[in-house]
């Protein structure tokens, strides 16, 4: 970060800093066009656009770091587009566990959010590299949500829920003592004690490793959250600059924080009421 | 500029919108002042012709409040099912919800235990994974289905959701009002109209499309209308249609 950038950072710092922030970086595409680029060169200016995002928001103190790399809903998109993309996301993981890269630089512990068995075995092996290579940090957290979407991510958790509880029930009846979690074989009814409350969801949601944001950032001006962080996203503000992704900046990033520090009383309140 | 037209939705058969206005800062209310508001709101969406409201507010104050609301728009034919699950058709054929926090996760925890007690009480374990629709059967088993909002207005003080129930905001367009006190009718227009131009980015038509209001919803602005949507192609020609209609008016500036 230049000085003029770092003195910026010290002033906002006055005011209560995003703990995390999370990106819809939507406009890629679009922004190829608008410049006549080839397929595929705005996705490339979009990771440069995300690297500086990023940098910027470790030094300004933002902890966690959330992006929507890929929905599940975007394998739906032509073949060779997904094939293209995948190909671009496989190159640029590796980028990323590379020394001398970033993340690196920061202390970023890299996450994978989403149902990765959707993923080629070329890119869900990389993405496993990646977690791996980078569990030993522990200044930043960049979470990357791919094969994601948040009603793919609840239903994943109340799976799980279901399994453990069954499990337990199981673990109890073979030690004889049921406690209210009676399975009785064949057609006869089951007393079942439903336990399942909303802790338990939690600590199933892909987005455990983080807390929940406090500013969503989606460019190109789209109103919608597309099916990324519902759950997570009850307190959170929600900024919708009307620009393509590669064309955001320094300046988007400090009226976003802006916003959150004039809107900190109001929401921290609400998060204390739910 | 005048507005020639105010229910310029009736007369077009098939539309349906959904609106779901959302009140951030409810919690100061109810007070005369604030209940007075949101009639005045819900006369003006009624006025332009939508057929759906859900008003949220985190703590259920609406909810328990909500008395006034249905006397002013109270319909002599309530039905029982209708009723039961909440929603309630108002004379002028105004279909009114009530949604509060409690909706939300709370919802999805509940139907998590409908979906145990539901596949796994015959004492063997199912091996396949829940699907969408078994999530949306659950949740409408237990009294918090619905479906998605096309568009959610937050009168209130910042954009932000304040915990609308996660599984029906997948798509939906989300829209900052300002405070309620300083609503205006214009305001309102502007959003549904804006609503309406939304380009949904499809590969494969260049119309201007809502969502048909089949209760799914599919994020389109990443890939082509998938097979399931071919029948529900005339729900997305007439809001072509709405689009030329607004194209003939002049909105009034500020609306009163």
């Amino acid at each position: 970060m230049d000085e003029d950038s770092s003195s910026i950072s010290r002033v906002l710092s006055v005011g209560p800093v995003p703990d995390h922030i999370a990106f819809i970086m939507d406009g890629n595409r679009r922004y190829a066009k608008k410049r006549n680029l080839l397929d595929g060169a705005g996705h490339r200016s979009g990771y440069l656009a995300l690297m500086n995002m990023l940098k910027y928001c470790y030094e300004l103190g933002v902890k966690y770091a959330t992006i929507y790399a890929f929905s599940i809903d975007n394998f739906r998109r032509r073949p060779e587009e997904v094939q293209s993309t995948m190909q671009l996301i496989l190159e640029k993981i590796e980028d990323l566990i590379k020394e001398e890269s970033m993340v690196n630089q920061y202390g970023v512990r890299i996450y994978f959010l989403g149902s990765l068995k959707l993923l080629s075995k070329p890119v869900r092996l990389a993405a496993e590299r990646a977690m791996v290579a980078t569990s030993g940090n522990s200044k930043s957290v960049l979470s990357i949500c791919l094969a994601y979407t948040s009603s793919d991510e609840i239903l994943h958790a109340v799976q799980e829920c279901c399994g453990e509880k069954w499990d337990e029930g199981s673990a109890l009846e073979s030690k004889g003592a049921g406690n209210g979690l009676v399975f009785l074989k064949g057609n006869e009814n089951g007393k079942i004690k439903p336990s399942i409350v909303v802790k338990d969801l939690e600590k199933h949601m892909y987005a455990a490793v983080a807390p929940d944001p406090d500013i969503i950032i989606r460019t190109s001006g789209e109103t919608r959250l597309s099916n990324f962080l519902l759950w997570q996203s009850a307190n959170c503000l929600l900024y919708a600059p009307p620009i393509l992704w590669p064309e955001i900046g320094l300046w988007h990033l400090i009226w976003a924080v802006l916003d959150f520090q004039r809107n900190f009383s109001y929401l921290k309140e609400k998060t204390k009421l739910s | 500029m005048e507005m020639k037209h105010r229910s310029f939705l009736n007369g077009l058969p098939g539309v349906e919108i959904w609106v779901f206005v959302h009140f951030g800062s409810f919690c100061i209310l109810p007070s005369p002042y604030g209940i007075s508001k949101v009639l005045e709101l819900l006369q003006w969406v009624a006025d332009i012709g939508v057929k759906s409201v859900c008003l949220y507010d985190p703590e259920g104050v609406l909810k328990k409040n909500k008395e006034p609301i249905m006397q002013r728009f109270s319909s002599a034919n309530l039905s029982e099912e209708a009723a039961v699950n909440g929603r309630l058709v108002t004379r002028r054929n105004l279909t009114l919800e009530f949604v509060s926090f409690e909706d939300g996760k709370e919802a999805v925890a509940k139907a998590a235990n409908y979906l145990f007690v539901k596949h796994y009480a015959n004492g063997t374990k199912e091996k396949s994974d829940f699907t969408e629709p078994q999530m949306a059967e659950a949740l409408g088993a237990i009294g918090s289905g619905g479906a998605d909002p096309d568009l959610l207005l937050i009168y209130g003080p910042t954009r932000c959701h304040l915990g609308f129930p996660a599984w029906r905001l997948r798509y939906t367009e989300i829209v900052h009002m300002g405070p309620l006190k300083s609503m205006s009718y214009g305001s309102l227009v502007k959003a549904i109209f804006k609503y309406t131009m939304v380009h949904q980015n499809y590969e494969t038509t260049d119309a201007l499309v809502a969502v048909p209001s089949c209760g799914q919803k599919f994020e389109t602005s990443f890939h082509p209308p998938p097979f399931g949507i071919k029948e529900n192609y005339h729900v997305i020609h007439l809001h072509f249609h709405l689009f030329t209609l607004f194209g003939e008016f002049n909105l009034m500036k500020n609306g009163s």
